[in-house]
């Protein structure tokens, strides 16, 4: 390995990191995965929300996906890239004190996400909740890590950046984007902030966000990890290296537009939503290419699947990711989607996603690490063989019990009896009560896959503890320096891993801008008709409860138009109504009702007892009571810097509405706490929470805006 | 990584790079794959074209045919279910079994307003002499139960329950009639005239 003069140069690897992150990695992902049981259990059975404050469903929610997706994932993601980018470029990490504040950054953040989510602290929108000062800490963290990333790429002694790196750039580069434009928002206080972007604009940029999160934070680099420990357990060469370029470009650049898939029928233009639809079923073969060169690099090799841990957790891994990257493009096409939005089969899609794919992917690269960064040998391969088994059978409880729950109930939602143009279904909760036993084979599914993580840690355990401390000592290696790039075309591109980056962020925001900047420069994307009035105080103090309780966790605020959803919820909604919503509250799974049209529909006292326990008005619902509303005071101090924020995101609050919102609040309060008190509620209710809400419930919908019926239609 | 154990279609596609350790093939593109990454591809341009380039039916178009032919059949459909039919309400309110699975229906769906056995609560007392909006009489009571109040948070009814229950639930609430009550709620509406 002599360049041309035969120097060479030695180095060794920073593998403490590594052992570090593959610590936190096994932690996370058991917190995440006992979090997923536990809100899994409280759907199917609601008093396992056990009546406080912090623990509901709706709160707990947002704190299992954060878990999962940027603790479990995220930390097994940094172990493995930072193992497999050392060899993979013969270079140390660039600098071990960035590792370090890498590792304990990234935990902090952890930590304050498990205080501050259960304490209602959120911006309310999905996988994006934590609040202003932790983004800033995240992307603080991200900085870190990319500084650390492209100095060591800098200080490579090979001239070739591999296939894996490839995927790694797309990962650190495109997370950032989407993270700080998402993130984007006022802060009212330390610990409340006010999206920048409202209705549709906002859920544009969150399903941008969000799908592409899936993207590049749980695909792009475990592709790379798969590039890397694929090939190296299976110690066989990748099959397809032209299949790698085409299918890393193709993928990085349809991805990004893909996310208003997640907004099928919804009020976003339709030109949007088809954009979407249509990068999606175009997504469907980039994808392949991946499990294509996954799965045939391991030819030859199958009989060892069999018995190797390392390549059965793989293998099972690239087959899950098939399958589900088969199943996305499918559910995006409109009618496919008009069943399965809002229900369960959108969430046994995302966990055939997070544990077929990315918890088995992690388990495999862990099997190969744990015995190289610790010189140990695995303890048992019965206990590993218990594991693969016990998490493949409650992955399968899983997808079908949701694809069960959610045909069922997309099916019962849409049921028009054809003799009375009447709803066979009426009742919303006959849907639920209909799928609660799907919700307990879910549950037990997923008690299986924890409890085969659980499994994995006593197996790395012990195969730790046997390991002897004095082996662990850093080797050096030597390798020539970087030599010239004489290569020509892709290869050429590979020896130049700046420009490579700088095409990967072009890719990236083609689709990005052509989806994005219309919202913010064509003046007619949303029609200006001045009907809707902004929230008045109290509104805006209740709506915020909405938020802070996690209620989009269940309820969609968005009428698709679809007769059935007419008959059920009201009128199409329309793109102009939720104008002043910073943020959107269009909600994604609908485990209860939607409630766009909600207002006025019942009497005050009607959501004053349903809050307080929703089975004295609904007989069979699995709703949390949340009898602290009646406690909690309304927190007026605060009211007079939220609607300043607001003015300032563009709301037309005039300076003298600002000036009166706390009398005028608390007038629309005793109002509203007259009327209760009619039906004898004590009249001390006047400054509790629930006033607040019901005064926003009420709201919803109350201002109504026609969709318009195109002219064709006779 | 030893080139022992590969075949000589393998050699012969191997590339001539190592990183640590790990080596590539360049086998050709699958065919199959080509071939369904050209189809999605121009399907999703094809379809593109044809619905937002050209306007084809959109979303709200499909909406609206569905919405006037759907509405217009429910209008029908509860018009026709409001015509009170005097034998019908007689068989079912001289059938005790009927009255008990009124009273059924009543506290599944109606109790949460009227309280047990009609007494009133969010909703008005259905026990005393005087009405709201209906006369009190079978005849008036069935079509109000059939339309509801929406406005003041009383589902219309007739959507939820099938016509049988809609007449076993009148001839409940007419059987309650003149109950007594620990903590009845206070009289709302009028003392409707005899004819």
């Amino acid at each position: 390995m002599n360049d041309s003069n035969g120097n060479l140069e030695s180095f060794s690897y920073d593998d403490k990191i590594v052992r570090f992150f593959t610590y936190a990695t096994l932690l996370w992902g058991a917190v995440a995965m006992l979090l997923g049981v536990t809100i899994a259990f409280q759907l199917a059975y609601w008093k396992l929300n056990l009546g406080g404050e912090w623990l509901t469903f709706g709160r707990l929610r947002p704190l299992h996906t954060n878990a999962a997706i940027f603790a479990f994932v995220g930390n097994g993601m940094f172990a493995g890239i930072y193992y497999s980018l050392q060899r993979l470029c013969k270079a140390r990490l660039f600098s071990d004190a960035l590792s370090k504040i890498h590792f304990w950054g990234w935990q902090l953040i952890i930590v304050a996400a498990a205080i501050t989510l259960p304490l209602g602290m959120t911006q309310g929108k999905e996988y994006a909740e934590l609040e202003w000062p932790i983004d800033i800490a995240i992307t603080l963290i991200w900085v870190v890590f990319a500084v650390n990333f492209f100095g060591t790429l800098v200080r490579r002694r090979e001239r070739h950046i591999y296939v894996a790196i490839w995927f790694y750039i797309a990962t650190i580069i495109t997370v950032a984007v989407l993270h700080i434009v998402n993130s984007i928002s006022i802060p009212v206080d330390w610990m409340k902030s006010y999206s920048v972007y409202a209705g549709a604009q906002d859920a544009l940029i969150q399903w941008w966000y969000g799908h592409n999160a899936v993207g590049f934070f749980l695909t792009t680099p475990i592709l790379g990890l798969m590039y890397y420990f694929v090939p190296k357990a299976a110690n066989r060469p990748v099959y397809s290296y032209r299949l790698s370029i085409i299918h890393f470009w193709s993928l990085v650049f349809i991805y990004i537009w893909a996310g208003p898939h997640h907004l099928l029928y919804t009020a976003l233009p339709e030109w949007l939503q088809t954009l979407g639809m249509v990068f999606s079923i175009a997504l469907w073969a980039p994808s392949w290419g991946g499990m294509i060169n996954g799965l045939l690099t391991l030819r030859g090799k199958w009989n060892e699947v069999r018995t190797n841990p390392t390549l059965k957790f793989l293998a099972t891994a690239v087959t899950f990711y098939g399958m589900s990257t088969f199943e996305g493009p499918l559910l995006s096409i409109k009618s496919i989607n008009s069943v399965a939005h809002f229900t369960d089969w959108i969430v046994g899609h995302v966990h055939a996603g997070t544990i077929g794919w990315n918890y088995m992917l992690t388990a495999g690269m862990l099997y190969y690490l744990v015995p190289k960064l610790w010189k140990t040998k695995i303890y048992s391969i019965t206990l590993a063989n218990f594991q693969f088994w016990t998490a493949t059978i409650g992955l399968v409880f899983y997808i079908i019990s949701m694809w069960i729950a959610g045909v069922t109930q997309g099916m019962m939602w849409r049921a028009i009896d054809p003799e009375t143009g009447t709803l066979v279904y009426p009742n919303f909760v006959e849907t639920v009560t209909q799928i609660v036993p799907m919700y307990w084979v879910r549950a037990i599914g997923g008690t299986l896959v924890l409890l085969s993580f659980v499994v994995m840690i006593y197996n790395f355990y012990k195969s730790i503890k046997a390991a002897k401390k004095e082996d662990l000592k850093e080797a050096v290696y030597q390798a020539a320096p970087l030599t010239k790039n004489t290569a020509t075309g892709h290869r050429k591109l590979e020896g130049l891993p700046m420009i490579f980056t700088v095409l990967v962020l072009v890719s990236v925001l083609v689709g990005t801008a052509t989806e994005i900047a219309p919202t913010f420069l064509a003046k007619n994307f949303i029609p200006k008709t001045g009907d809707i009035t902004p929230y008045t105080p109290l509104e805006l103090l209740g709506r915020d409860i909405y938020i802070k309780e996690g209620c989009y966790t269940c309820h969609s605020q968005m009428i698709r138009p679809m007769v059935s959803e007419k008959l059920r919820y009201g009128k199409p909604s329309h793109i102009g109504e939720s104008v002043f919503d910073h943020p959107f509250q269009w909600g994604s799974r609908r485990i209860g009702p939607d409630l766009a049209r909600v207002g006025g529909k019942y009497p005050h006292m009607w959501h004053y007892r349903h809050m307080i326990n929703p089975r004295h008005m609904t007989h069979d619902s699995i709703m949390p009571n949340y009898p602290w509303m009646t406690r909690n005071k309304i927190k007026y101090e605060v009211l007079q810097k939220k609607m300043k924020v607001m003015q300032a995101l563009g709301v037309p609050y005039t300076d003298n509405e600002v000036e009166n919102a706390v009398d005028e609040a608390q007038g629309q309060a005793e109002e509203i706490a007259d009327v209760l008190g009619e039906s004898g509620v004590d009249e001390k209710i006047v400054n509790k929470e629930i006033v607040a809400l019901i005064a926003y419930l009420q709201r919803l919908g109350a201002e109504e805006i026609e969709i318009e019926e195109p002219e064709e239609v006779e | 990584m030893s080139e022992n154990n590969m075949n000589e279609e393998e050699k012969k596609v191997l590339l001539d790079h190592d990183y640590d350790g790990i080596q590539e093939f360049d086998f050709p593109l699958p065919l199959w794959w080509v071939t369904t990454f050209w189809l999605c591809s121009l399907f999703g341009a094809g379809y593109f074209v044809y619905y937002i380039v050209l306007n084809g039916p959109s979303l709200k178009h499909e909406y609206f045919v569905e919405e006037n032919k759907v509405m217009e059949q429910r209008e029908a459909f509860l018009e026709e279910l409001k015509n009170f039919k005097e034998e019908s309400y007689t068989t079912y309110a001289s059938s005790p079994e009927m009255v008990k699975h009124g009273e059924y229906l009543f506290r599944m769906n109606c109790v949460a307003c009227h309280e047990e056995k009609g007494a009133g609560d969010i909703g008005p007392n259905l026990t005393d002499e005087y009405w709201l909006y209906s006369d009190g009489t079978p005849s008036g009571i069935f079509p109000f139960i059939i339309e509801g109040n929406p406005a003041n948070g009383m589902p219309a009814w007739g959507e939820f329950l099938e016509e049988d229950d809609l007449y076993a639930l009148t001839a409940y609430i007419v059987s309650i009639k003149g109950t007594e009550h620990e903590n009845p709620k206070d009289p709302q509406g009028e003392i409707p005239e005899k004819e």
